[in-house]
């Protein structure tokens, strides 16, 4: 039942009952006036009628009681059936032809008769109002139950009843022409009527449901039917008498339109029901079937995720390295094939263990401590990479040990979950390499050691008999030339200049032996400062030589080793003059040149003499290369090789521009930051040449 | 008595085991102005058994005490570093005055050299003539420089 009914449908409907008051009234107003008089057979007639529209009302209502149940069609239901019987029973008594079985004569008959069906009806609507105000007064749910057999029961004895009652029973008189109201007993039903509609009407459903609205325009006819027309019947069949029974029938065919209506709702309801229900089921198939596309599509992208899991579980295991990776309890979580391989283990066998089962015992112990240390500061870095560097060995299941290198790096899952993972590799095969290539460069440092003392020893040894030989040749000359001739004499000189050069080689040797095993502290050197020194030790005197050095103004202050890079000014200094000095035009010249470059401090010395021919160019850093007799050139060809060692020590280069007959620019980079400035001092490896 | 000691002959001990490099050093004295009188020893063992007067050195008058000691480093038997250690732990010898002459540059002889009381460090050199400027040094050295405690 709807609420907040329309207003002005309400007014409507009120405005109607009015109407209809009024219309019964001006009806009643009109019959007054009327002169009427019908007989038996019109009221046969309409009795007949009046039972078959009762029978149909209640067989309706019944209907729709089965339907739906609700109590008040069973009671209208009852009622009206009831009500056919008696009408139908009504019509047969009033007939002619059973006058004669009745013990009251028809004056009683009828009325009476006629009073015994409104008041059945009457009765029963008034108890139909009634249930249907108790329900609503304890809530519309659940329906009070009323048995429908006790009201089949109850309404057959009634009819019964009023059957034997007016066989056996003698009426008394009906009408009372004495009164104003010809017929005071009507007032019974309409009584019950009365109730019935004030009843339903303050029930209010009548606002809403056109049911009840008909029932209410039946209830106000039954009544104004009984208390204005029946009432003031005054003999059988006057007009009165029949705009009642015609009102009765009204009554009952509104009835019947409130029972139209309300299985015309019904049956729509239940196609709507029906259509809402095949929405609904459309709806329920639709979600299914989405349901089964969502399935389908979840499966797909559960595919998807299977094979991208497939593809890293594959990456993880092919891995040429041993993955292992551990929870924050360092309980291992993962491992891979190589892992299995590395150590001997099985996947089940390391699963669920502690990571330290994997770590040499003298080792386990710290692990612990660094693993904590670790997640403290956790990064990608190679373990063991702090200081002092540790060598890394992990233990196989036999309980062997080899060495690993192994790369950390974190992995966190969300907030709370850390997990580490590491990245193994067996070095067993490198570290034995490089224990090899240990031995090896052990080794040849030993030999050079060696052949250092070698160089020494020899240097050493041959200087002792080079002095002998140059003093007494030159004994010998002081004392005893006269006993000589001039190739004697000659002789003795060849002798004491083979010396010299000896002497200069030897010293050479050893310097170039110094340049190579002696490392000095890096120091800033002021290159003019260096240069001045250098020319103070030159072999020619320049001015003697008439060469002319020219020396720029820029030249820098260098990180080196000083007294390294003094030899390599000299060296190349001492050449440029010693080569250019006997230029034929005679303006010798050596030019120092410098230049700075990004990274490095780029010299030159530039000499404009002999030229050197670039097929040469490789050859002449290699030691005692010469080009020239000892006559043309002096020198023992050891200078540049100790400038290109020197250079080399520097972690720089130097290279030769020149053709032969045009003079010759050696350019040589040192630099500015050397990679690996040599702080040892010069006490371990001690120069022990003399 | 604290004096120079340019009066009188200079008296030294020469310890080399080289032949040809006392023959040369005998020659230098003698043609420098040094008035001296040079006693030779062939190793370190020598040198201290000269020194202490043992063994066959006992002669006091024909092995004087020297006024100055050439020492060579590289000798067999004792070397020059082991007897300057032998002469510092002498209350008399350590003052003794010696002159490293030596072929031997290296810079554990001459470290050893001074912290074992020597006075100079001096490296021979191949020139005979560049030899006789040492001993001409040496000369001008003792005579001009040097104050000795009458040793």
């Amino acid at each position: 039942m709807q609420v907040n009914a329309r207003p002005q449908k309400v007014r409507l409907k009120v405005i109607r009952y009015f109407v209809l008051c009024t219309l019964l009234f001006i009806a009643f107003l009109i019959a007054r006036k009327m002169e009427w008089q019908g007989n038996k057979m019109l009221h046969s007639l309409m009795e007949v009628i009046a039972t078959f529209l009762a029978l149909i009302v209640g067989i309706l209502a019944l209907i729709r009681f089965y339907t739906k149940k609700i109590n008040i069609f069973l009671f209208i239901g009852a009622g009206f059936l009831g009500t056919a019987f008696l009408d139908g029973y009504h019509a047969l008594v009033t007939s002619a032809f059973f006058d004669l079985y009745f013990p009251s004569p028809p004056t009683s008959l009828i009325p009476w008769s006629w009073v015994a069906s409104r008041a059945f009806l009457s009765f029963l609507m008034a108890l139909s109002w009634w249930v249907s105000f108790q329900a609503r007064r304890h809530g519309d749910l659940p329906q009070l139950h009323v048995s429908e057999w006790f009201v089949f029961t109850g309404m057959g004895a009634a009819t019964l009843l009023s059957f034997f009652f007016f066989v056996f029973y003698p009426l008394p008189r009906a009408y009372y022409p004495e009164l104003f109201f010809g017929r005071p007993e009507e007032f019974v039903p309409a009584i019950f009527f009365g109730i019935a509609l004030l009843g339903y009407l303050k029930l209010g459903d009548w606002r809403e449901d056109a049911f009840h609205d008909w029932l209410i325009i039946s209830l106000i006819v039954g009544f104004m039917g009984q208390v204005m027309f029946m009432s003031l019947s005054f003999r059988l069949f006057d007009t009165m008498f029949d705009a009642a029974h015609l009102l009765k029938k009204i009554s009952y065919i509104c009835m019947m339109q409130g029972l139209f209506i309300a299985m015309f709702d019904l049956f729509k309801q239940a196609e709507s029901g029906e259509s809402d229900l095949e929405r609904a089921l459309e709806g329920t198939q639709a979600a299914t079937l989405q349901g089964w596309k969502d399935k389908k599509a979840l499966k797909e992208e559960q595919g998807k995720l299977d094979k991208q899991k497939k593809f890293f579980e594959s990456v993880v295991e092919s891995s040429p390295n041993g993955i292992v990776m551990v929870d924050g309890k360092n309980e291992i979580i993962l491992v891979n094939q190589m892992t299995e391989a590395l150590f001997g283990y099985s996947r089940s066998e390391l699963l669920k263990q502690p990571v330290e089962i994997l770590i040499p015992h003298q080792f386990s112990k710290n692990h612990p401590k660094h693993m904590k240390a670790f997640h403290k500061a956790p990064s990608t870095r190679m373990m063991g990479g702090g200081l002092p560097k540790r060598d890394i060995f992990a233990m196989r299941k036999d309980g062997s040990e080899f060495p690993v290198e192994i790369g950390l790096s974190v992995i966190q899952r969300d907030e709370e979950e850390t997990f580490v993972m590491a990245m193994i590799v067996d070095i067993s095969e490198r570290s034995a390499t490089e224990k090899r290539l240990e031995e090896e460069r052990k080794a040849l440092e030993k030999s050079n050691l060696e052949l250092d003392s070698f160089v020494y020893t020899a240097s050493h040894d041959l200087r002792a008999p080079l002095r002998g030989i140059n003093s007494f040749s030159k004994f010998i000359e002081e004392d005893y030339a006269d006993a000589f001739d001039d190739e004697g004499r000659d002789y003795l000189a060849r002798i004491r200049r083979g010396v010299g050069r000896m002497t200069q080689l030897i010293d050479d040797l050893l310097t170039l032996s110094r340049v190579s095993r002696q490392k000095n502290p890096y120091e800033a050197v002021k290159i003019t400062e260096l240069i001045q020194s250098v020319t103070e030790r030159m072999e020619f005197d320049l001015e003697e030589a008439s060469v002319d050095l020219v020396i720029p103004e820029n030249l820098p202050e260098i990180r080196c080793d000083r007294i390294k890079i003094t030899e390599v000014f000299l060296n190349l200094i001492n050449n440029a003059v010693k080569f250019s000095r006997k230029n034929k035009e005679g303006d010798a010249k050596v030019v120092i040149g410098y230049e700075e470059k990004e990274e490095n401090h780029q010299f030159s010395v530039t000499d404009n003499g002999i030229g050197i021919d670039p097929k040469y160019h490789e050859r002449i850093f290699g030691i005692f290369q010469r080009l020239h007799t000892n006559e043309e050139y002096e020198g023992t060809g050891a200078g540049l090789s100790i400038v290109k060692r020197v250079i080399d020590d520097h972690k720089g280069q130097i290279w030769i521009a020149s053709e032969l007959g045009k003079g010759a620019t050696f350019h040589f980079e040192i630099p500015k930051k050397p990679e690996a400035e040599c702080m040892e001092n010069s006490k371990t490896i001690t120069s022990r040449e003399e | 008595m604290i004096k120079t000691i340019s009066d009188g002959p200079i008296r030294i001990l020469l310890a080399d085991d080289n032949d040809d490099d006392v023959a040369i050093a005998l020659r230098a004295f003698k043609k420098s102005q040094l008035e001296n009188e040079v006693h030779v020893v062939r190793n370190g063992e020598e040198a201290i058994n000269y020194l202490f007067n043992r063994e066959s050195y006992q002669d006091k008058e024909k092995y004087p005490k020297p006024q100055l000691l050439l020492l060579d480093i590289n000798m067999p038997k004792l070397n020059g570093i082991e007897v300057l250690e032998r002469l510092s732990r002498d209350p008399k010898l350590k003052r003794l005055r010696v002159v490293v002459l030596t072929s031997s540059k290296n810079e554990e002889d001459v470290v050893g050299s001074y912290n074992n009381g020597a006075c100079a460090y001096l490296s021979k050199p191949v020139e005979f003539d560049d030899f006789l400027k040492v001993v001409e040094g040496l000369n001008c050295f003792w005579k001009t420089v040097i104050y000795s405690n009458g040793y």
